[in-house]
């Protein structure tokens, strides 16, 4: 399993969508039994690399998120099934 | 929802294209003083430079900005339009429009919270985007 202790989720503006896929983020990390983790959510304009160890954002944000590090985008920001499955991916579970 | 009001959702035909979508699903907003006019063209701007961001499910968008760029108070508009908007970009369409005035960090994230559980019941969305009046609409946020 990999080594991530920080996801931050980002959307264009750090407040609406990036909050609600920090909610779900959390969600699926319980529904998988992964603890010790933290979730947070930012804006775009705030991502650097080496802020956390994998990042969350939609689809179309996902270039930018890969140049700050390791990344998922989503299609549909509110699905836990997506989540679950991308988080599982990203954690190689 | 305590964010949301009655007066502040509506049934629409259609748009001409995304960014008159934008406008007509902000107004309410506008007209409540909840928003300045800049924060209409703030969205547009913010989804012209950054893609369709907005869009966060299957036919729903969540129309947004920063606070500073010209929510004034928390409150959210509910537009559902008749005719599916396109964002001209793959998958990017979306025919309810939730808009959100974010005034600070905080106010509004209860209200984010009911709304994600709403969309994440399928049916209850399927149900929300065949609403026949605006009081049907607004009882599937209240």
């Amino acid at each position: 399993m990999e080594n991530i202790k920080k996801i931050m989720c980002f959307c264009g503006s750090g407040l609406g969508s990036s909050f609600m896929m920090e909610m779900n983020c959390k969600k699926a990390l319980k529904s998988l039994g992964i603890e010790g983790v933290s979730v947070e959510h930012t804006t775009l304009a705030d991502i650097m690399p080496g802020m956390a160890d994998l990042f969350v954002c939609g689809e179309d944000l996902l270039p930018q998120a890969q140049k700050a590090g390791k990344a998922i985008g989503l299609k549909n920001l509110v699905s836990l099934p997506e989540m679950t499955d991308k988080l599982k991916g990203a954690f190689g579970i | 929802m305590n964010l949301i009001k009655e007066s502040n959702v509506q049934i629409l035909e259609g748009a001409s294209d995304w960014k008159e979508a934008v406008c007509q699903s902000v107004a309410p907003l506008e007209r409540d003083g909840a928003v300045t006019e800049s924060y209409k063209e703030a969205i547009i701007e913010n989804v012209e430079q950054l893609g369709p961001y907005i869009c966060i499910a299957p036919h729903v968008a969540l129309p947004h900005a920063r606070p500073e760029q010209g929510a004034v108070k928390s409150q959210i508009a509910v537009t559902l339009f008749r005719r599916e908007v396109d964002f001209n970009r793959e998958d990017a369409k979306a025919s309810l429009f939730i808009s959100l005035a974010a005034a600070d960090s905080e106010s509004h994230l209860d209200a984010l919270m009911q709304i994600t559980d709403i969309l994440q019941d399928e049916e209850r969305t399927a149900k929300i985007l065949q609403a026949r009046n605006v009081l049907e609409l607004y009882q599937y946020f209240k």
